[in-house]
């Protein structure tokens, strides 16, 4: 079962859904990670810069997984033998198997993280914490809403993550125990949300998607 | 047998209107009719790529609410869609989707790659428009389907395939339990190989029923102007005066004149004096 899910997943991979990813990387993680790594910090650490760089590269795997595997799978497999609740349990199957994927790539990111002491527990905890959000995150085809939703969520949970590399490794001062509270209450009051209704437009489209786009549009 | 009973679909401004029709097992069906006439519009509802608003569609008795699956396994498709994976390989993507297809043959689709001088190694993204639709054609053979449904590949295929492509529709059916639904705008192929003709002008079905009586049910008309304009007004479907006479395309051959030249239409001549209606 989770072989043929892997095998499905490089197979199915759809490279032309790539912009929106270069977008990213151009308007929000590229200048915070210059700003972090090579000019921002008084205090440089190659342990820091090579912990920024693995946290880059695990949001960028996760990203570039999601942007490539669209919920909604192309045109050839509605015309195959399928029923609607088989295709229904294969998408929804595909799409908690990424989920699983993202989770791994996020877990092995915060321990390496951790354990190289590049950030303290409460930002590695609240690191994991958008990981967990990055990893269910999915592209949907619904234009307007989940697309806001996504425009906002991606940049606000990368970002927020990095600006956890400010904080200092060993003892909280009281300026950085304040700037936690106000990443958590960011968490709570607008990322939490955003991510239940994207979370809901993501059902939704696992629904719709076990009939073919044209007859969900009629319906 | 492939049954549509007073089928409608509205597409924004277009409707397909109440169309009945019923598809033969054992012959080739042509599909006839202008761009926007309704025929990708009738293939889709066939492949279940769109819900009719109204009426029933059934393949062998099945219809897709309740036997989908069982439907599905009947039906080969070529669209003019890219269906396959572009970035897989004509192997990779034959493995890919032919693993959902109980009577999929991989040697027979690599022996048709062979024959229509494909490489399985090729990505499909780097084929030609008429690869793709030859890379597709292979796939639909292969998964043994009972009806071929294709939607205007013959325009993308080369002289000399469209000769082998004919010789492989015609072997499909020789066994008179397949069908073969060709939508196409090449219609001297269908006049010599067609046994079935569908047109439809404006989402509404005009012609349902077999070449031969197409051939029996309407006649060209040629000669003097005044000869045609005395055959009873309803039987004349269109007319065009020329320098040298007027020609016509009538209903019944009993109703023409014996001083006018009289001939079986061409789909074509059928197509063409069904737009042009009446004209001076």
């Amino acid at each position: 079962m989770l072989k043929k899910q892997w095998k499905d997943y490089f197979l199915t991979g759809r490279m032309q859904s790539l912009r929106p990813m270069l977008v990213y990387i151009e308007i929000f993680i590229l200048p915070v990670y210059i700003r972090l790594v090579i000019l921002g910090k008084d205090n440089f650490s190659w342990k820091g810069a090579i912990g920024e760089t693995v946290m880059v590269i695990a949001f960028l795997l996760v990203a570039l997984s999601e942007m490539t595997h669209p919920i909604r799978p192309g045109k050839m497999y509605y015309l195959c033998p399928r029923s609607r609740e088989e295709r229904l349990r294969e998408i929804r199957d595909a799409y908690h198997f990424r989920c699983g994927m993202h989770l791994i790539v996020m877990s092995v990111m915060c321990g390496t993280l951790y354990l190289m002491k590049g950030v303290n527990v409460y930002s590695a905890g609240y690191i994991f914490l958008n990981g967990i959000l990055a990893s269910f995150l999915s592209q949907v085809s619904n234009p307007n809403k989940s697309m806001l939703l996504n425009l906002f969520l991606t940049p606000a949970i990368i970002m927020g993550s990095f600006f956890q590399f400010a904080l200092p490794t060993e003892k909280l001062q009281k300026e950085d125990i304040i700037f936690l509270i106000c990443c958590a209450v960011f968490f709570l009051i607008a990322i939490l949300p955003a991510f239940r209704a994207m979370k809901k437009c993501i059902d939704r489209e696992i629904e719709a998607a076990a009939v073919c786009e044209e007859v969900q549009d009629h319906a | 047998m492939i049954t549509f009973s007073d089928v409608q679909k509205n597409r924004g401004t277009f409707a397909l209107q109440e169309v009945s029709l019923e598809i033969p097992e054992g012959e080739i069906c042509g599909l006839v009719g202008r761009n926007g006439a309704g025929k990708t519009t009738l293939l889709n509802l066939l492949l279940g790529l769109l819900q009719p608003d109204a009426g029933s569609l059934q393949v062998d008795g099945l219809e897709y609410d309740g036997n989908e699956k069982e439907l599905r396994k009947r039906l080969g498709c070529v669209l003019v869609d890219e269906l396959f994976e572009g970035r897989l390989t004509l192997a990779e993507n034959a493995v890919y989707f032919g693993s959902f297809y109980d009577a999929y043959d991989d040697d027979l689709y690599r022996e048709r790659l062979e024959q229509f001088r494909l490489s399985p190694k090729k990505k499909f993204k780097e084929l030609s428009k008429g690869e793709k639709l030859k890379c597709q054609f292979a796939f639909a053979l292969a998964i043994r389907p009972k009806y071929l449904i294709l939607d205007e590949p013959t325009a993308n295929f080369d002289p000399e395939f469209r000769e082998a492509f004919w010789k492989i529709l015609k072997e499909f059916i020789v066994d008179g339990e397949h069908s073969v639904l060709l939508a196409t705008h090449l219609t001297e192929d269908l006049d010599r190989m067609a046994d079935y003709l569908l047109f439809l002008d404006g989402g509404e079905l005009i012609f349902s029923g077999d070449m031969e009586n197409f051939r029996d049910s309407y006649r060209i008309v040629s000669g003097e102007d005044y000869l045609i304009r005395n055959i009873p007004e309803k039987n004349v479907i269109g007319s065009e005066k020329g320098a040298y006479g007027t020609k016509a395309l009538v209903k019944h051959k009993r109703s023409v004149p014996e001083e006018l030249t009289s001939v079986p239409p061409t789909i074509e001549e059928f197509m063409y004096f069904h737009s042009v209606g009446r004209r001076e």
